[in-house]
């Protein structure tokens, strides 16, 4: 029987020295080694305005995700369920996100002019803080709560049809003034015409949502090939207390919902998914020189710490 | 660190370790705790405090420290992993060999995942071709009563990273729909080897362990009933459970884990209790490359455990390997 191997002491300090530093150089590189294996979204830096053209060129070069969803099963309106996934990716561009969220869905459902009819709508939910914080992903919690994104397909025909010169849905008023549209004069905000079709909402628990008073995030989608894009856009800067601000370096968390009108899908009717990680990175989507020390790391740091404890640990 | 190694197959006291490297092992579950317990829970939790705004001056540094474990337990797992695939490479024995080739495998095909070379199905099934090839060394070192705990966790790892695979094929338009009865499947086995985790230490004896197992066991129980939204968003990110089952099952096996580790601690069986604290810190989730190592590390430890346990405090190198 050998005795047992044992390190000299000065070895195992140099050995622990080595191993301090290793992991000093990739925290101040803020460089971390392990790849998540949980469906993390990155919003890239790219260094030309996206815009709000969901089909624009940059996008091509972002790599996106795949998020599942399943039908909401918590609250009534039970329901949902035709949408298997978001493909999603996101940018930032001089202190501004942009989030594109894309999915399959054969009909094109952008208008609610009867009761029996419901639009293809989307939205995406961060917690009301930027950090890695776990509000219920339903609509939050009292002390946590979470500011919503929604786009809705009817939104956007409206204002659509409103640019074009056509009304919605009366052909006449004797006049544009707020006497004639009562529900726009009390501030209702589905009333309002804003040429926004995104809303901007938060929450802090089933039954409390609503729009914020800063209306910040601009979006717009295009229908193509049996598949809905939708791009939103927001500044970095926080609009109020209950909506994010968001740093490069920072960490978050984000969830999706999207409703299929011709499913009858509204209000807790709809396709979730559980909050995914969402990460600000400094780094543009193509490989730059991020990984470096990373790589100096396994390349030289992991090495040299196997040869010290492997060189000095056999017993004469 | 525990490097185990096998001269024959039948040999009893198959491994042997190194006092250095036992000392990484439990620096490594040492930092991976405070990674857990501080970046991990604390400040996913914190958030929630009524006027935490207030609290930012201590909320800071505290977050820093975790962080800082957090790239220690990285690089200290890293070191463990490739001494331990060496010295699973030197055994003879098959099982030790395929636990090597599987450790190999997981290692190389992160490095390379985080490089951007392969995508998450590529890891996902790297992740799970790695655990079924450590699977036989993991199980060799158990027997009678005590294998149950250990066929469970690693069952329930590999339900977890069938799961994995299957969301990641997903991404490719690839449905199986075995989501919901794959995770169910996972959570109650991981439930399961938690539960019966204390046969690895035989009769209840040891009464602080049995203290330490009541107080996180009610400690988890009355979180699920006090705010069960953030303890089940917790459970899912950090051990990939994600509350399914009864309230109470949760505690009881947050408790029977702690009772089992605290008392092979406190009975001897250092290695194992350093195993299965690893394997419990990393979870079912399958989160990172971090995570699932440290899984790995803990399931290599298994392994090895009854020998270099069985040897007592003095570490025993057996053999000439």
């Amino acid at each position: 029987m050998n005795e047992p191997r044992s390190l000299p002491r000065g070895r195992k300090i140099a050995v622990l020295a080595v191993m301090a530093l290793a992991a000093f150089t990739l925290r101040i590189a803020n460089a971390n080694p392990a790849q998540s294996q949980s469906t993390t979204l990155t919003a890239w830096r790219v260094d030309r305005d996206p815009g709000l053209d969901p089909l624009a060129g940059v996008w091509k070069d972002v790599p996106p995700i795949e998020v599942p969803l399943t039908a909401q099963q918590g609250v009534y309106p039970l329901g949902g369920g035709t949408v298997a996934t978001v493909r999603t990716q996101a940018v930032h561009y001089q202190g501004r996100l942009y989030l594109r969220v894309e999915w399959a869905d054969g009909s094109h459902d952008v208008t609610t002019d009867q009761v029996t009819s419901f639009a293809d709508a989307t939205a995406v939910e961060f917690p009301s803080e930027t950090s890695s914080s776990v509000p219920a992903v339903c609509m939050g919690q009292a002390g946590g709560g979470v500011n919503i994104w929604q786009w809705r397909a009817d939104r956007q025909a409206d204002q659509a049809a409103l640019n074009a010169g056509d009304e919605p849905v009366v052909d006449y008023y004797p006049s544009r003034s707020d006497l004639w549209f009562p529900a726009r004069a009390v501030g209702n905000p589905y009333a309002a015409v804003t040429g926004n079709p995104v809303q901007n909402l938060a929450a802090q628990s089933f039954g409390t949502i609503g729009p914020t008073r800063e209306q910040p995030v601009t979006g717009r989608a295009a229908y193509e090939d049996g598949r809905w894009h939708v791009v939103y856009s927001r500044s970095f800067s926080s609009a109020g207390a209950d909506q994010p601000a968001f740093a490069v370096g920072d960490d978050t968390d984000i969830a999706f919902a999207v409703w299929d009108g011709s499913n009858g899908d509204r209000d807790g009717q709809k396709q979730v998914s559980q909050f995914v990680q969402m990460e600000f990175s400094n780094d543009t989507a193509t490989p730059g020189w991020g990984w470096l020390p990373i790589a100096i790391a396994f390349a030289l740091f992991i090495p040299i710490l196997v040869l010290m404890v492997r060189g000095g640990s056999r017993s004469p | 660190m525990i490097t185990p190694q096998i001269t024959s197959a039948s040999s009893v006291d198959r491994r042997r370790t190194d006092e250095f490297q036992r000392w990484l092992l439990g620096a490594t579950v040492v930092a991976a705790g405070a990674e857990l317990l501080i970046l991990r829970v604390f400040t996913r939790t914190a958030i929630h405090i009524p006027g935490f705004a207030d609290l930012r001056t201590i909320y800071v540094p505290i977050s820093e420290a975790g962080r800082s474990a957090y790239y220690v337990a990285v690089v200290l797992l890293t070191v463990t992993l490739v001494l331990m695939i060496e010295d699973l490479h030197r055994g003879r024995a098959i099982a030790a060999r395929a636990g090597a080739a599987g450790i190999a495998l997981f290692l190389f095909v992160a490095v390379i995942a985080r490089l951007g070379a392969v995508d998450a199905l590529a890891l996902d099934g790297a992740t799970l071709a790695a655990v079924l090839l450590l699977a036989p060394w993991a199980l060799g070192g158990f027997h009678g009563r005590s294998r149950v705990p250990a066929v469970l966790l690693v069952a329930a790892f590999v339900l977890a990273g069938i799961g994995a695979s299957e969301q990641a094929l997903a991404g490719s338009g690839w449905t199986l729909g075995h989501d919901t009865w794959v995770a169910l499947g996972g959570e109650v086995l991981a439930l399961g080897a938690a539960v019966a985790a204390p046969l690895l230490v035989g009769p209840i004896r040891n009464r602080s362990a049995l203290a330490w197992g009541v107080v996180v066991g009610a400690t988890t129980y009355a979180g699920l009933l006090a705010n069960a939204s953030t303890v089940k968003i917790l459970m899912l990110w950090n051990f990939g459970l994600a509350g399914y089952l009864p309230s109470v099952l949760y505690g009881l096996a947050a408790g029977a884990a702690t009772y089992t580790i605290v008392a092979l601690r406190a009975a001897g069986q250092r290695t194992l209790a350093l195993g299965m604290a690893l394997v419990f810190i990393g979870g079912i989730g399958l989160h990172s490359t971090y995570q699932t190592g440290l899984v790995l590390a803990g399931f290599a430890v298994l392994g090895a455990a009854e020998g270099s346990d069985r040897a007592g405090s003095q570490p025993a190198v057996i053999g000439g390997a």
